[in-house]
């Protein structure tokens, strides 16, 4: 199911030096945190704040990509990532008027939506989906219009994201905030209401069953 | 001889950072000798790097704005939504709408006759006229002072005008495409309302152009535009019927 491509390359060794010279740790991703003291988008905010619709587009079209990205990984579902992004950017026009500013808009949007999706994840429960990540050509078509990673094929992004939206839905979720977005495990506990152990051990069954997958 | 591999949850924090500096000696000196537990540690890096890579941002798979655009005229939600409450009745915005009118009305009209409604403002600004000091220099400088205070109250307030009436356009045609869902009397009670707040701006804006360095007026004006803003924001947040 998956390319042969993860498994030629996991079937490659390197040397041990190099194993044990690369065993610092590498700065984990940041969540979109704003730069000290800089919101770009203030001044469209403002002018959202007091109702004018085109202003809050301009804020959608700035943002849909990184909410969608989220929800959709959030989710593993296309089709609900398509309605989670909708219910988050109406969920922040509801709530606009109670954003102070203290924080990028950037930051604010990002809670909202893990917040909401993570929500929805409680009230409707975690049933099975079916999972569609790449299961048809626009996904494909999507994660080719991206800003393409470097020393990483298509195909293995395909079959990283495939993987990562076939995770059971606590896995995926703590793996998702944690190796992508760059939370910490507090946060994730805080957020999803579970100890920070057991954060730990998703994170770490998450991990596994990725690398299974990948290696097939 | 059996080998003891480490597991994938101590390479997991060994990359991540997390272990103590003798565990991670002791990770170190492992992997510098164990094949096994070397590709392990590289399908975790491989999965970090495929972490780090993955776009930040994927492109919706259609536009989205159009169904956003409508849940939020659908729910009749604004960017400032507050506790209803009252506002939500037809009559309590007429009543609103009026007392704006009439007051804006008569505050224009004493405004206007006020020979210097700068002076107003000046005045509460200063518990000591400098005239009141005998120092007529500074008496001058405070003229002075307050003429280019005028104009650049007038320039702010011109741009502010243009945002008030965009906004304003904005909110009519939220307003406009509730139109449907709206009871009628309300959608009438509403445009009465309106053009009652519309009529006051436009006498306090006659009046402001008979005497732009009016401050009084244009702070009056600045607080009528803010309520009609508040009027709009209200009347779209109306459900159908009420």
């Amino acid at each position: 199911m998956f390319t042969a491509a993860i498994a030629a390359a996991a079937a490659t060794t390197a040397p041990r030096r190099d194993i044990a010279s690369r065993a610092v740790p590498l700065p984990p991703p940041q969540p979109q945190l704003e730069s000290a003291g800089v919101h770009p988008d203030a001044a469209l905010v403002a002018r959202a704040q007091q109702g004018q619709l085109g202003a809050y587009e301009a804020l959608y079209r700035a943002h849909a990509g990184r909410v969608y990205a989220l929800c959709l990984r959030l989710s593993g579902d296309r089709e609900r990532a398509r309605e989670l992004t909708q219910d988050v950017f109406v969920r922040a026009w509801e709530r606009l008027g109670g954003f102070a500013g203290a924080s990028a808009f950037a930051t604010w949007l990002h809670r909202l939506t893990v917040n909401l999706v993570l929500e929805r994840e409680r009230s409707e429960g975690r049933r099975a989906r079916r999972v569609r990540f790449a299961g048809d050509t626009s996904d494909d078509t999507a994660l080719d219009a991206s800003a393409p990673p470097p020393a990483m094929s298509l195909e293995e992004r395909i079959d990283f994201e495939r993987a990562v939206a076939t995770l059971p839905a606590g896995l995926r979720t703590v793996y998702v905030l944690h190796d992508i977005e760059g939370y910490k495990h507090g946060e994730i506990a805080r957020l999803t209401g579970v100890a920070e152990g057991t954060t730990r051990a998703q994170l770490h069954q998450a991990r596994r069953k990725l690398m299974e997958m990948l290696s097939r | 001889m059996t080998t003891t591999h480490i597991s994938v949850e101590i390479l997991g924090d060994y990359l991540d950072g997390v272990l103590s500096d003798g565990a991670r000696r002791d990770v170190a000196a492992h992997l510098a000798a164990c094949a096994e537990c070397g590709r392990r540690l590289e399908a975790l890096e491989r999965l970090r790097a495929h972490a780090a890579a993955a776009p930040r941002a994927i492109a919706p798979p259609d536009d989205l704005w159009p169904a956003i655009r409508a849940a939020i005229a659908e729910r009749k939600t604004v960017a400032v939504p507050r506790a209803a409450g009252a506002w939500r009745r037809p009559a309590a915005l007429a009543a609103a709408a009026l007392l704006i009118a009439a007051v804006s009305s008569l505050a224009t009209w004493r405004i206007a006759r006020t020979r210097g409604g700068a002076e107003l403002v000046a005045t509460a600004a200063s518990s000591r006229p400098a005239s009141a000091r005998g120092d007529t220099s500074r008496d001058t400088n405070s003229k002075t002072n307050r003429d280019t205070s005028g104009r650049s109250a007038l320039l702010r307030y011109v741009t502010l005008e243009r945002d008030y009436d965009r906004t304003a356009a904005e909110l009519r045609a939220t307003l406009e495409a509730q139109r449907a869902t709206l009871a009628p009397a309300t959608v009438a009670t509403v445009e009465r309302s309106l053009r009652t707040i519309d009529d006051a701006i436009a006498e306090a804006r006659a009046a402001l152009d008979r005497d732009p360095g009016n401050q009084a007026l244009l702070q009056m004006l600045t607080a009528t535009h803010e309520q009609r803003l508040d009027l709009l924001r209200r009347a779209t947040h109306i459900q159908s019927g009420a």
